[in-house]
């Protein structure tokens, strides 16, 4: 299975720069995932590596082993599943997946065998002789990656596969990808927007920001661990409480805000009297009395999702978002010192 | 210091040189062949430069262009602005000062314009109806309105003289009822108005086609809402339809007045000389003497230039059709009975009087003895067999479908290139071409025909020896707009990533051209050949003006020339007509169905 490796890799276009002084390793057999907002340069990222788009100004993209940063895109092996499939309409379900091995002069009764073979294995195989434009999205969306599976690549590429699909059918195609990846052993290197997608899935995940990477990390580093504002609030839902900082020792920083001061088991590199801001999950906010990171606030709303609850509680001017099991019955909330974030302003 | 940036810029420094050996290949003067050298080396600096496929198509529609559309601009402008290498403006105001030439520009010019209101007044009904309503027969009805489309103008305009002659089917069978005791002079004083007429019912189908994309343009959500607000149904029309669709209307408008002014086929069947495309198709035979012709074919040129750019801006200031993501498709109103009754026999009416010129053409390529009576007296099918087997038809016949098929060919190779450049290369450049490329919508044919017949003089070119390579160059460049827009429609609707996957597993880009793209915008190229086949068979001024030889005449100048001669040579004229009419109506059908209401767009 195929590594990648980006070293420094610049593009722009005209004169606005998509992506500047990027460096990434994907190990083999990684599932792989490139997660920002729209217009962060993710999708660029992707198409680069495929060598589809503009060209980089500047920079490498390695293949394995291989320089492939020149190559045109017809030499490389990096299928890709489009986020519009783009499954030819003139040609049947069967005709689209044999292409790729027709491009790589397999014989016509192997490249058939093979493309029926994949077919089952996404479970279209009865769908072969249909044309893309008979089939719901969800069939279409297992054609197109049937067709990236067939030539048997090391690397496949996934251009926010999921987004057109319906939100049940969504969640239902992650469990499967997964298990495509985990027993193909494929290196896997998938866009998204979706935080939850990009959590749910990856072996890692790059964050991307504005044409640089925020972050790279596992799931739960990115999630418990972010190193800016932005990361932890593009990876869920976070209450910010403005503050200063009181004092710094070896292994906690205390910030005092209008709620009190809270502690935080967090690294950084703050200085006495800096502006900063706390962040905290709303599932991080426990109800109770504990000897620190204690307030009191009054719950004002609360919605009912099912499994859990969210409350919205008030404190002086402060509203917080609290996710809990229960219904709360008192007014004292507390945080775990590793559950708090700082983030100087 | 330049010279080191030079230096440097390797690519920036032979783009500049090439930019002035393409200078150099323009300027008037040069024998034809030295021009063509230097363009060689520009297209081989081009080659060895950027060695991609993209390069080479724009370089080779560049070089297409420079040699049969900038340099005859060139040559003409040249011709009009200098005087024995002096710059003056004194032939263009001596036309304004001379009261024959200057008569002519004002009565063009309002022919022009009466041309563009009739056409308005009869196609907004229809187009209206197309659109908005369903009733059975819409389609066939709609396809038949495109018919006068179908025939030059000056053919129809031969069968206009038979009916509205002094003694001719009109005044004789208004007379015979009794309505009037003495004929009508239609074709005396009234010529103005014959023509404006004439043209009306000729153009018209544009400024139809023109309205009715339009109008199917304008998103129906938007009515809608206007309707949801209380707006009822006549206030739709004025407050929502009208400034939605008045760009696409506005640059129809602009194309029928830019067709109207220079049109010359039937004022010169009308013999209505007072009008500026005579008046330069008189000035042909001493174009090396006299500096108006020239002078006359500038003004047409930079009016035509000028109202096409207005129409341009205009259309691209105040294009909204994209602005909805979500479009639903038209709703159709279905009419009661008694009012799609209605409906169809406006369509009915219009179609008849439209094509009743043309009918005329038939009744006369049918008639043996026909004289001081409304219909003829005998009829006979002999014109036709005539029309087949004449001296002067069977050549011609042949030539037009060899020119046409060349130039068609020629049109399909140019414009899918430059239409995949434009669509598939983001670079600003590619839009430029494109530009440049669809100028020849603005160049009336009198102004090419009278710029080749003048710059390709004495080269082997000149249509003087023999006119069918100069014809289909013709023919191809003043056509290539629509294969163009019919290309460039159908490679926006096929989504980039479908191509991109195909190079995504191994195809080369040209291989993912022919076996994804190709495939999939057959209709479109087929629908934009066929239309320039067909223009390119009843092209009017182009044929009038190069075709000098007998035996490189094609279908248009046969007819013209068989019209003067006397005993039965208009009947064979009509009758040569008609086979035509056949022939093109069969195919513009065919394109109509293809590309249904996406057809007017190309007439912009």
């Amino acid at each position: 299975m195929a590594s990648v490796k980006i070293e420094n890799l610049s593009i722009s276009y005209g004169k606005t720069s998509v992506l500047e002084n990027i460096s990434l390793e994907i190990n083999s057999g990684e599932f792989f995932f490139l997660l920002g907002p729209s217009g962060c340069g993710k999708t660029t990222l992707l198409r680069s590596i495929a060598g589809l788009g503009q060209s980089p100004s500047d920079g490498k993209i390695f293949i394995g082993e291989e320089d492939v940063t020149t190559l045109p895109a017809w030499k490389r092996t990096a299928p890709m599943v489009f986020q519009s499939y783009a499954l030819w309409p003139h040609m049947t379900v069967l005709k689209n997946v044999m292409y790729g091995l027709k491009e790589r002069k397999v014989p016509e009764k192997e490249s058939h065998e093979r493309a029926y073979e994949v077919l089952k294995k996404v479970k279209m195989d009865e769908y072969a002789l249909r044309r893309p434009s008979e089939l719901s999205g969800g069939q279409q969306q297992r054609v197109a990656l049937a067709r990236a599976l067939v030539i048997e690549p090391k690397l496949i590429l996934l251009d926010e596969p999921l987004s057109n699909l319906d939100a049940s059918l969504r969640v239902e195609m992650r469990y499967e990808l997964r298990k495509i990846h985990d027993q193909s052993g494929l290196t896997m290197l998938y866009v998204t927007h979706d935080q939850e997608e990009a959590l749910s899935m990856a072996d890692r995940i790059a964050l991307m920001n504005r044409g640089n990477i925020e972050q790279i990390g596992s799931p739960v580093e990115l999630f418990r661990k972010p190193v800016s504002k932005f990361a932890a609030a593009f990876m869920g839902k976070i209450n910010s409480i403005p503050g200063i900082i009181k004092s710094v020792d070896e292994k906690y920083v205390t910030v005092s805000t209008t709620l009190g001061d809270f502690t935080a088991d967090f690294k950084g590199d703050f200085k006495q009297s800096q502006e900063v801001e706390i962040c905290i999950r709303p599932g991080d906010i426990n109800s109770g009395v504990k000897d620190f990171n204690c307030f009191s606030a009054k719950c004002m709303s609360s919605f009912f999702y099912g499994g859990q609850t969210e409350h919205l509680v008030e404190s002086g001017d402060t509203v917080l978002h609290v996710l809990s099991e229960e219904n709360i019955t008192s007014d004292d909330f507390y945080v775990e010192k590793e559950r708090i974030m700082v983030f100087s302003k | 210091m330049i010279c080191r940036f030079l230096m440097k810029n390797r690519s920036v420094a032979i783009h500049i040189l090439r930019f002035f050996i393409y200078l150099t290949a323009l300027i008037p003067g040069f024998g034809l062949y030295i021009r063509l050298l230097t363009l060689g080396v520009f297209f081989f600096l081009g080659f060895i430069a950027e060695k991609n496929i993209f390069s080479l198509i724009r370089d080779s529609i560049l070089v297409f262009l420079a040699v049969f559309l900038f340099y005859p601009i060139i040559f003409i402008l040249r011709e009009g602005f200098f005087d024995q290498g002096h710059f003056t403006l004194s032939f263009l105001f001596s036309i304004f000062e001379n009261p024959l030439t200057r008569n002519a520009i004002g009565t063009s010019f309002t022919l022009a314009i009466i041309t563009v209101i009739i056409s308005f007044i009869i196609s907004v009904p229809l187009a209206y109806f197309t659109v908005k309503s369903s009733f059975s027969g819409k389609a066939f009805l709609a396809g038949l309105i495109l018919l006068p489309l179908i025939l030059p103008p000056f053919v129809g305009a031969i069968g206009a003289r038979q009916l509205l002659a002094r003694f001719g089917t009109v005044n004789l069978f208004l007379m015979n009822i009794g309505i009037i005791s003495s004929p009508i002079d239609f074709l005396g004083q009234n010529k103005f108005w014959g023509v404006a007429i004439l043209q009306s019912l000729h153009l018209f189908p544009i400024m139809y086609l023109n309205v009715v994309s339009a109008l199917a343009n304008v998103d129906p959500n938007l009515e809608d809402a206007a309707r949801n607000m209380g707006t009822p149904p006549l206030g739709i029309f004025r407050k929502i339809l009208m400034p939605l669709s008045a760009p696409g209307v506005f640059a129809g408008s602009i194309i029928v007045f830019i067709w109207a002014f220079t049109d010359l086929g039937t004022p010169l069947v009308f013999e209505y000389r007072e009008v500026v495309p005579l008046l330069i198709f008189d000035r042909i035979s001493d174009m090396g003497d006299n500096p108006e012709g020239f002078a006359l074919v500038v003004m047409v040129m930079l009016i035509s230039l000028a109202s096409y750019s207005i129409s341009r801006i205009f259309l691209k200031k105040h294009d909204t059709s994209m602005l909805s993501k979500n479009r639903s498709s038209a709703r159709e109103w279905k009419p009661p009975f008694i009012a799609a009754l209605f409906i169809r026999t406006l369509f009915i009416i219009v179609i008849v009087i439209s094509i009743l010129p043309h009918l005329a053409v038939i009744l006369t390529s049918f008639s043996g003895k026909w004289f001081m009576t409304p219909l003829p007296e005998t009829l006979t099918t002999s014109h036709y067999s005539t029309a087949l087997s004449h001296e002067l038809t069977v050549p011609s016949i042949t030539n037009s479908i060899i020119y046409a098929t060349i130039a068609t060919v020629l049109d399909l190779i140019l414009g899918i290139g430059l239409a995949w450049l434009v669509s598939r290369s983001k670079k600003a450049s590619a839009r430029y071409l494109d530009i440049l490329a669809m100028l020849p919508l603005a160049l009336p044919g009198i102004v090419i025909a009278f710029g080749y017949l003048a710059s390709f003089n004495g080269s082997f070119l000149d249509p003087r020896k023999d006119a069918m390579w100069i014809l289909i160059f013709a023919y191809s460049v003043r056509r290539l707009p629509y294969i163009l827009r019919s290309a460039h429609a159908g490679f926006s609707q096929v989504n980039d990533s479908l191509e991109e996957a195909a190079v995504n597993l191994g195809s080369s880009q040209t291989k993912a051209l022919r076996t994804i793209t190709l495939p999939l915008i057959t209709s479109n190229l087929v629908a934009g050949g066929i239309l320039v086949f067909c223009f390119a068979m009843l092209e009017v001024s182009d044929s009038l003006i190069l075709a000098l030889k007998t035996n490189s005449f094609p279908i248009t100048k046969a007819i013209y020339v068989l019209m003067g001669r006397v005993d039965d040579g208009l009947a064979t004229a009509c009758a040569l007509g008609v086979w035509s009419m056949v022939f093109l109506g069969i195919s513009l059908m065919l394109a109509n169905s293809i590309l249904g209401k996406k057809m007017g767009e190309l007439f912009r």
